[in-house]
């Protein structure tokens, strides 16, 4: 069957092609393999966007904006009035007002998400959430054990403590690091955001 | 540029406190400039490990539960904030990588050389002070049971011996033994009543004496599980060496007011019951503690729980306590 050209379908019609989706990767790395990993960091921060937006799907209007690019690239052949990120951002503004306009994305208005949340944090402080609470900790236990040494070390030791405490735990842990407070919190970070992900999967696998 | 950033227009940023243009401005940062976001991320949690710490007050909590918690990704991010706390207090809490089964506390009762005794074995520490008695008792009990029966099978052989004409064995027989392993989980062993050595009346004929024992008796090792605590206190940790075939928990109860018991043993997330006791009358005393014997391959490197219940009088079940503990294999 003859493929239709991507000017003539409709935008929600469109699905990128495996030649498409190849030279869309190409493009975001710009030059540098990364093994996909610049597609997934584009998308982690589309989804982040149109979250702290209140978006309801998040998720499905990152996607739609990555379609939205890929599209334009196959139309075009390349994008160069813009970097690929500064691109994508416009592109996530326009889906964004977009949705706002067309009601698609049920937007949730902050009053009634809070109180949904709130509802849900008094269900999980009068332990109703006690299942999913010790689901992820077995999680934790579990992800951080495929940690490797200094990492598991790292993790638990910067977020122990309260109020000084933890903060002359994380100087001195710098310190016996050779690193700056600042350096050892980005590490701890990259640490995090690696157990958050697995613990995720793992809480959906149980 | 990041640096021009400081934490409250990072935090006001994530708490939808900014202007419009700015916020839009912070916005495009986040996907042009990679240290910006990566600030933004770390900012973010900090700002919800700060909720999670009770640190936030006033304007700020309430913007952070009427704006940030009205996601469902960020109300997940806040619950993994909270594991990650537990979990961190937990692990630090822990005195060493191999941590100790049981954690009993110091008792004003023990003192000389039945402190040491304890102390020796790893019995204080943290925990109720009933435990570290009554551990301690019995490993002074169980002691004494050994040396007895090490005499008296020393006598009884001396007997047999000179009964037998055989009383030039060289090397006395040594009764086998039960390992139970200590709080540090080495394991040391203790005579046990059923395993008499008993010497074949072949013996007599050969040079060398041969002693015929009982085949080995399965190897248990055994744990005390502090009442649970009402806020979060460590975890205890169950150090299973390999080999271990039954683990037996004496699970500690505050009072003694039902007539019998039922203990259940789940996973960490709940679900179906992967062992129970069926029903265990009440011994009458005041206080009472629970044992379970729980086969060891029931049991992975994960966190459990005994689900405690008290059978009233007329049959309903209550929920008396959960004693959590972690298993290391």
């Amino acid at each position: 069957m003859k493929e239709v050209p991507a000017k003539m379908q409709r935008k929600g019609d469109w699905t990128p092609s495996e030649g498409s989706f190849k030279r869309f990767l190409v493009w975001l790395d710009q030059g540098t393999d990364t093994e996909g990993q610049s597609y997934l960091g584009m998308r982690d921060r589309l989804v982040t966007y149109f979250d702290r937006k209140n978006c309801s799907s998040p998720d499905e209007l990152a996607d739609e904006t990555l379609n939205r690019v890929t599209r334009r690239l196959e139309e075009e052949g390349d994008i160069d009035s813009e970097a690929p990120a500064k691109y994508c951002y416009t592109v996530a503004r326009y889906v964004f007002l977009e949705s706002l306009r067309s009601g698609r994305d049920k937007h949730v208005s902050i009053d009634e998400a809070s109180e949904q949340g709130k509802r849900e944090l008094a269900a999980a402080e009068v332990d109703g959430d006690k299942e999913l609470k010790e689901k992820m900790l077995s999680c934790l236990d579990h992800c951080t054990s495929k940690l490797d040494e200094p990492s598991r070390d790292i993790i638990i030791r910067y977020y122990y403590g309260k109020e000084r405490e933890k903060i002359d735990n994380r100087r001195a842990m710098a310190e016996s690091l050779g690193i700056s407070v600042n350096a050892l919190s980005i590490r701890a970070c990259r640490i995090r955001d690696k157990l958050e992900g697995c613990v995720g999967n793992c809480a959906k696998e149980v | 540029m990041t640096n021009s950033y400081d934490n409250q227009t990072l935090f006001a940023y994530l708490l939808g406190g900014l202007s419009d243009s700015e916020l839009e401005r912070l916005d495009e940062m986040t996907f042009t400039d990679g240290e910006f976001a990566e600030a933004v991320k770390i900012a973010e949690k900090d700002l919800v490990d700060s909720y999670v710490a009770g640190e936030l007050s006033g304007p700020m909590r309430e913007q952070f539960e009427s704006h940030y918690m009205a996601s469902p990704i960020r109300r997940e991010k806040l619950a993994f904030a909270r594991a990650l706390d537990k979990f961190a207090s937990h692990a630090a809490n822990a005195p060493d990588p191999t941590p100790a089964p049981l954690r009993v506390a110091e008792t004003k009762a023990s003192s000389g050389w039945f402190k040491e005794l304890l102390e020796s074995l790893g019995l204080l520490g943290g925990g109720n002070r009933r435990f570290a008695f009554a551990a301690g008792a019995a490993m002074v009990v169980l002691l004494l049971l050994g040396g007895w029966l090490i005499f008296r099978g020393s006598a009884e052989k001396r007997a047999s011996d000179i009964a037998t004409g055989t009383n030039k064995i060289e090397n006395p027989p040594l009764p086998t033994a039960t390992p139970l392993p200590t709080a540090s989980g080495v394991p040391i062993t203790v005579p046990t009543p059923n395993t008499k050595p008993t010497i074949s009346p072949t013996q007599e004929a050969t040079p060398t004496p041969k002693r015929t024992v009982e085949p080995s008796q399965p190897t248990v090792a055994m744990f005390v599980l502090p009442a649970p605590l009402r806020g979060a206190g460590p975890l205890t940790q169950v150090k299973l060496a390999p080999g271990t075939q039954f683990a037996q928990f004496s699970m500690g109860l505050e009072s003694n007011d039902y007539t019998s018991y039922r203990v259940e043993l789940h996973g960490a997330g709940g679900g179906p019951s992967l062992w129970n006791s069926g029903t265990m009358p009440s011994r009458g005393s005041k206080t009472a503690s629970l044992s379970a014997k729980i086969p060891t391959k029931l049991l992975r490197s994960q966190i459990y729980s005994f689900t405690v219940s008290g059978i009233t009088k007329d049959g309903t079940a209550e929920n008396i306590g959960d004693y959590s503990f972690r298993v290391i294999k």
